[in-house]
């Protein structure tokens, strides 16, 4: 088991890289650097005095070497280089904006999962009748709700009009993190829901399950005991994801109800072309996505002991004696 | 709970009377099963034999309560098991039933053990849905069950895909009789495994059939292994049960067409002949029975009585019964003698 | 809940049931025409081309989408406006209605791209398997793993603004799942017997594929392709939204938002619009998606 766990760890080493090294050459593309920002519009200098501004931000040497200087810098000292407009360093304003991000994440996921599982259940369960049909239509219409749209249509009837919630911004208070938390774990709670619906709906047609009637079981404990625990795959699987994408900073819903998040973090700093930390942030989210991912790979083995036995690979357990 | 029961248990352990049971599908009405009436006492093994599709597993499903809702509907008929309506029992009297008074156990075993649970849980579980026991009782319980069908007791901690097929009916064997059963269906429980592994698990039914005096439904389409495992028979066809009796009674003064064309299909190692005979024509579309007996069409004996109405069952003698039309005439007997 | 809600096995309902025969595109059409919210999607979804593909006839693109006409700017819904007008007095409806065009237009390019490329690296990955299939799936699921939004930032910030870079950018975070639909398709056409049947007849290579791959993976592409064309609408619009997506004025729905973002107190029409229509749009492709899927869908789920 743990040697597969070292495994996945180390598969990750050149995903990173590779992603990190391909985010690297992005901004580096992108028109327009520090230096023509310093320089501005209208001052003129010097072929000599350019150069040296080049030197001064460490942009006069090739790609790699600098690809190499960063990774170095972040890997044995935690640094991502500094903020062009404040000084600050990068990792320092990212674990600022952590807390906020981490609140929103797991509120919107706990919505998620509170509110999809038993819907999707009970689509599964009473497939075909009313109640089915409107949650399908529901999730629907959750999935095809642009998030911001509803973020913003949620800001104008109840922060505006009733005053129920503030605007936006991270005030410590509960008050303030349910509007976002609604908006975000919309688009979750439809998707959850519909692939615990149908991951249900395979399980359900079973015919274990017909074992377990057989044994004079409860159809509760047929269904939560029996059934649910089968189709928890697919249902971790995109809790998982969600999870691990709402942590890495929900750009959108950040942005709209202007959350200090690292998602807001990011669009501050690409609007105000600050490329050290749009580059740090991004890299820091693949990692943090990439790790998230791992520990619900790991949480399959736990849930699923087919999965389980492939991870530890014992072979000398396979006795098929007839 | 289980001991109790054994002493206050009844001789008859099942009575059905007159059951029918139709299926509802994308508005075709399937009638899968058709006044079916028999009764079942402890010990005994009653073989239900029939074609797929002939009504066989339903039958054994209406006694569980089982049946899908929809699409399947109970529209008629009494069942009793150990004394006990079925068809007005609740959810929680029929949580009860299963599994402590009636087991079943299903044709196909790499289907039938739920892939996330341990064997020895899964034994385990009929234990605590029956008894007031703690877990570790029942897995105590569990492993001596594991034993009893034959596999060692370390292996209650595996999972089933760890199993073989034979070994995967064993368990599924071990959680049908847990509890101690007074009648077990066992729904062609061999159909799936090889021809040797066949003939272990018949073996180990037979034994613990024995132990347990328990009365067994044996549904097969394989009349060798009714002749080897039961003492009563009822031949199915379409819904109906076209003839019953004991083996001696089917086997040897059989009488009805179908059960003779049955016998007729089977290769006969000393008799070897150039073609076999198979019944010819198709079990009828159950979505549109014919109005007088359903075997008629492929019947050789048929008249126009036996294609006007259907027939009536008649008492050959006090086990042997018979569902065929032709025999209203004096003297009528198929071709396949006594023996 | 009735006391039995054991549900039927697949074997036990497929003994049941027999079908009438009829040719597979007819039966397709009558199956799909069967869901009323499908059929009701599909009009709303053919509606909605129609306008994007007229809007140019329909508008003088000058004068109705970009002209500007303070004399009128914010004014609320009205007969005359129906949707009301802009900050800088431009017809809200007449923006929104022009902009399908470009939202649309985003979202089925984008998804196009995704195919293209998706198709092809999923059919050389199943066909010659090994380190080929191993190095196209692992660049997949890097890519894959990345969330799109995240991919088309990434993209947009670096390559920059524009309607072409946003459709690169949403087209290549479509490839992943078009990839895994044609790999798995040339895969279990790959491994039956009857292509085995057919090269020992002789047939070529290149024929196999195509007369029995291509079927294969034809219903869950058209399903993939109709629900990712709504998804990349959505992203296209939230892109835009950011700031990452089209360059002004361009009226694409996500832009219209961004712009009447700040003025949501007073006059909040001007964001309302332009998300109903995103989401109306995105819906009913949804819906058209769902239909296609279960109507494609061997019937056999009872």
């Amino acid at each position: 088991m743990w040697r597969y766990v070292v495994k996945r760890l180390l598969y990750l080493i050149p995903v990173i890289i590779g992603i990190s090294f391909l985010v690297f050459v992005l901004m580096d593309i992108a028109p327009g650097d520090i230096v023509d920002m310093k320089i501005g519009e209208d001052s003129v200098l010097t072929e000599e005095q350019i150069a040296d501004l080049y030197a001064q931000y460490g942009l006069d040497k090739p790609l790699l070497v600098r690809y190499f200087n960063y990774m170095k810098g972040f890997v044995l000292h935690g640094d991502l280089g500094k903020s062009y407009t404040t000084g600050e360093p990068v990792m320092k304003l990212y674990l600022q904006r952590v807390p906020s991000t981490l609140k929103l994440a797991l509120a919107s996921v706990l919505v998620s999962v509170v509110i999809s599982i038993p819907l999707g259940i009970m689509s599964a369960m009473r497939r075909g009748s009313l109640a089915d049909n409107a949650a399908s239509f529901g999730t629907l219409l959750g999935l095809s709700i642009p998030n911001f749209w509803l973020g913003l249509v949620l800001i104008i009837y109840f922060a505006l009009k009733l005053h129920w919630f503030p605007t936006g911004d991270d005030d410590g208070t509960l008050k303030s993190l349910i509007l976002p938390a609604i908006t975000h774990g919309t688009g979750l709670t439809a998707s959850l829901g519909r692939t615990t619906r149908s991951s249900m709906l395979d399980v359900v047609r079973q015919d274990y399950l017909r074992t377990v009637r057989a044994k004079g079981a409860s159809e509760r404990r047929v269904i939560w005991g029996h059934a649910l625990k089968n189709a928890m795959i697919p249902i971790l699987t995109v809790v998982g994801t969600q999870l691990a994408a709402a942590l890495g900073g929900s750009t959108i819903t950040e942005t709209v109800f202007s959350w200090p998040g690292t998602g807001r973090l990011l669009m501050d700093s690409i609007n105000g072309r600050d490329t050290p930390i749009v580059t740090g942030v991004l890299i820091l989210k693949v990692i943090v996505i990439s790790l998230v991912m791992l520990a619900v790979d790991l949480l399959y083995a736990a849930v699923d002991p087919r999965i389980r036995a492939q991870y530890t690979k014992s072979a000398k357990r396979r006795r098929k004696v007839s | 709970m289980t001991e109790e029961k054994k002493t206050g248990r009844t001789d008859r352990v099942l009575e059905v009377k007159d059951l029918t049971v139709r299926y509802e599908v994308d508005g075709d009405v399937v009638r899968a099963v058709n006044d079916v009436s028999f009764t079942l006492d402890a010990g005994q093994t009653l073989g239900l034999v029939g074609e797929t599709g002939a009504g066989k597993t339903t039958t054994a499903l209406s006694i569980l309560k089982l049946i899908p809702d929809p699409p399947g509907i109970v529209e008629s008929g009494e069942i009793t098991v150990c004394g006990q309506d079925i068809m007005s029992a609740t959810a929680q009297q029929m949580q009860k039933i299963r599994g402590a008074d009636v087991s079943m156990i299903f044709q196909d075993p790499m289907t039938s053990l739920d892939p996330v649970f341990t064997v020895g849980q899964q034994i385990a579980e009929s234990y605590l849905l029956h008894a007031d026991v703690s877990q570790a009782e029942a897995m105590e319980k569990a492993c001596e069950m594991l034993e009893t069908v034959g596999i060692p007791r370390e292996r209650a901690k595996e999972f089933p895909h760890q199993f073989s097929g034979g070994m995967k009916q064993r368990v599924v064997i071990a959680i049908a009789l847990a509890c101690n059963p007074a009648l077990l269906i066992a729904d062609e429980p061999t159909t799936a495994l090889d021809v040797t592994i066949q003939a272990q698990v018949l073996e180990l039914m037979k034994d613990l059939k024995r132990q347990y005096n328990m009365a067994m439904i044996m549904i097969t389409h394989d009349l060798g292994i009714v002749a080897d495992v039961c003492d009563r028979v009822a031949v199915m066809y379409a819904g109906r049960i076209v003839e019953m009796g004991t083996l001696e009674d089917v086997f040897n003064h059989t009488r009805h067409p179908y059960t003779e064309g049955l016998f007729n299909s089977l290769p006969n190692i000393n008799a070897r002949v150039d073609e076999l005979t198979p019944i010819p024509g198709q079990m009828p579309d159950p979505t549109n029975l014919p109005k007088g007996c359903a075997f008629a069409p492929r019947c050789r004996y048929a008249t126009e009585a036996c294609r006007a109405k259907l027939p009536v069952p008649r008492r050959i003698s006090p086990t042997h019964m018979v569902a065929c039309t032709a025999y209203e005439q004096e003297g009528f007997h198929i071709e396949r003698r006594d023996r | 809940m009735s006391e039995n809600t054991a549900v039927a096995s697949t074997a036990e309902v497929s003994a049941i049931k027999k079908y009438k025969k009829r040719s597979q595109g007819a039966e397709i059409w009558r199956r799909y025409r069967q869901n009323k919210g499908a059929m009701l999607a599909l009009f709303v979804v053919i509606a909605i081309v129609l306008v994007a593909v007229f809007a140019d006839v329909i508008l003088d693109y000058d004068t109705d989408v970009i002209g500007q006409n303070l004399m009128e700017s914010r004014q609320a819904p009205s007969l005359r406006h129906l949707f009301g007008t802009d900050e800088l007095g431009r017809d809200i409806f007449f923006r929104v209605l022009y902009g399908s065009r470009i939202s649309l237009a985003v979202g089925i390019v984008a998804v196009m791209i995704g195919l293209a490329i998706g198709m092809l690296l999923g059919c050389v990955a199943g066909y010659y398997g090994g380190a080929v299939e191993n190095v196209i799936m692992r660049v997949v699921d890097i890519i894959g793993a990345v969330p799109s939004m995240m991919m088309g930032i990434a993209i947009v910030s670096a390559l920059g603004v524009g309607t072409g870079n946003l459709m690169l950018a949403i087209g290549i975070t479509s490839v992943p799942q078009f990839v895994r639909i044609s790999r798995a398709a040339v895969l279990t056409v790959r491994n039956q017997e009857y292509v085995e049947a057919a090269r020992a007849i002789g047939q070529s290579e290149a024929k196999i594929i195509f007369s029995h791959i291509v079927p294969n993976c034809l219903s869950p592409i058209i399903v993939q392709t109709t629900l990712r064309t709504a998804s990349a609408i959505v992203e296209a619009s939230s892109l835009s939204f950011l700031g990452l997506g089209v360059k002004v004025p361009s009226p694409e729905w996500g832009a219209l938002l961004a712009a009447g973002r700040g003025y949501v107190r007073t006059a909040p029409y001007m964001t309302l619009y332009p998300g109903l229509a995103i989401m109306v749009t995105v819906l009913a492709l949804n819906m058209v998606g769902d239909g296609l899927r279960d109507a494609l869908d061997p019937k056999l789920r009872q």
